[in-house]
């Protein structure tokens, strides 16, 4: 005898890397959605708690997909003995993460933010389908807007753009107010005299 | 000061910094300044000072460098002016020179610390690794094709060939004259499909590629087919592997 939940599992084995959604798999076992999520969750769970399984569920933007815990990333690494995959330099991170907090957004204000042109990473971060194309803006010259892309969650390990933590906020160092500003600058003044 | 700042900086290069604001960071932290409250005459000497001991700076990269040296420069000088009485006393805060860079500044590092959580994201999805979708045995084809593709997915399967062809590139190579032409590859591609009736993936046809322009011609020999209508391009999920067909094969028509 199946059960329900050995249908999904299969089925998401199969599946490998391309994964599944909700509405594939809705439709080929025929089980409402709201069934299939709770299944999910159960069968996560139970990978979770078991110490001896090695799979684990992974839920980016629509898709799931069965993957090997993070656990034993070293062991795997030593089976496929072949250098790590390329990872984003820290301009394209710089420029991604622009577009991630401000989507959709043109170049020239990823450019203003960054004081640097950022025409070639957004080259390259298209090439690799982390960003695309979110129409152009009813301006002069019609700047394109970019946007971050599904793959980008996936890459990233997210289910929702919400999912990204929060932007960090940056607060003056000693909360000082504006009234000591005067005794600041005059300090400052006679810091630079000094200097000179 | 010479002396002060020549001690902090010898290791500073122009590759280390993705531009001025970067590098204007780095010595604000360096200094262990609040960025609210910048030492504008300090921070603009060791600015400087790095500038020219990266006098071979290239002239596009260094116009950037130069045009915030003068920022920080207008700045100094403002402070050093005796400021203006001002009658209403509200405004001493907008008066202060240093106020838009110190946006910029905050603006920036913002996104420079999110992109640092952003690569912590990445290390840890790089720690979960899946299989390949499991090959569809002899006999049977994959159930849940829908007919359907854009140009935009062909382009994107095909760039993700090309991302695959530059990762494997050996680091040395001989340059040989590679002649293949799109009717060879034509042949090729016809000769694979009689081969493989079920369909082959888009892929397959790239493996063992080195030369480009094999890669290339290929391509073309494919989009050549689909013109003729001989070929069928299918795919069945939207990030799914795209599939080959003979145009009018029984595989195809459901």
């Amino acid at each position: 005898m199946t059960s329900n939940i050995q249908k999904i599992e299969a089925l998401l084995f199969v599946s490998g890397e391309d994964g599944l959604s909700l509405n594939d798999l809705s439709e080929m076992t025929g089980f409402m959605k709201p069934a299939i999520t709770a299944m999910l969750d159960k069968l996560s769970r139970k990978y979770q708690m078991d110490s001896d399984s090695s799979l684990s569920v992974l839920h980016f933007g629509e898709t799931f997909r069965l993957a090997t815990k993070s656990e034993v990333a070293d062991v795997i690494k030593n089976y496929f003995d072949a250098p790590q995959l390329t990872k984003l330099s820290p301009a394209s991170l710089e420029v991604l993460a622009i577009i991630a907090y401000k989507q959709p957004i043109t170049r020239l204000e990823i450019d203003e933010i960054r004081g640097v042109q950022s025409g070639t990473m957004l080259q390259k971060l298209t090439i690799r389908d982390l960003i695309g194309e979110a129409g152009r803006l009813e301006e002069p010259g019609r700047p394109i807007l970019y946007k971050t892309t599904n793959y980008f969650l996936d890459y990233f390990g997210l289910k929702t753009i919400d999912q990204l933590p929060a932007l960090p906020n940056i607060q003056p160092d000693n909360s000082s107010s504006s009234k000591d500003l005067y005794l600041k600058q005059f300090n400052e003044k006679l810091h630079e005299n000094e200097d000179e | 000061m010479e002396n002060d700042t020549s001690g902090k900086l010898p290791n500073v290069k122009i590759n280390d910094f993705e531009g001025p604001l970067d590098l204007l960071l780095h010595l604000i932290k360096q200094a262990k300044m609040d960025i609210y409250d910048i030492q504008i005459s300090k921070i603009t000497a060791q600015y400087l000072a790095y500038l020219h001991i990266n006098q071979q700076l290239k002239l596009d990269i260094a116009g950037k460098y130069l045009i915030m040296a003068a920022t920080l420069m207008r700045i100094k000088s403002k402070l050093l002016l005796p400021s203006e009485p001002s009658i209403d006393e509200e405004t001493t805060e907008e008066d202060d020179p240093r106020l838009d860079l110190v946006t910029q500044l905050v603006e920036y590092q913002k996104y420079q610390e999110a992109a640092q959580n952003l690569q912590i994201q990445e290390t840890n999805r790089q720690q979960a690794y899946t299989r390949e979708e499991a090959a569809v045995p002899d006999g049977m084809q994959l159930a849940h094709l829908a007919p359907g593709l854009t140009i935009e997915t062909l382009k994107q399967a095909f760039e993700q060939v090309l991302i695959k062809q530059d990762q494997s590139q050996p680091i040395y190579r001989t340059i040989t004259d590679d002649p293949v032409s799109v009717t060879e590859q034509i042949q090729m591609i016809k000769n694979s499909l009689i081969q493989h009736p079920q369909g082959m993936t888009f892929n397959s046809l790239f493996t063992d590629t080195i030369s480009s322009t094999k890669i290339v011609v290929t391509f073309m020999a494919m989009l050549e087919l689909v013109k003729k209508q001989q070929i069928d391009f299918q795919q069945s999920t939207r990030l799914g592997a795209i599939k080959l067909f003979n145009s009018g094969d029984e595989a195809n028509d459901q």
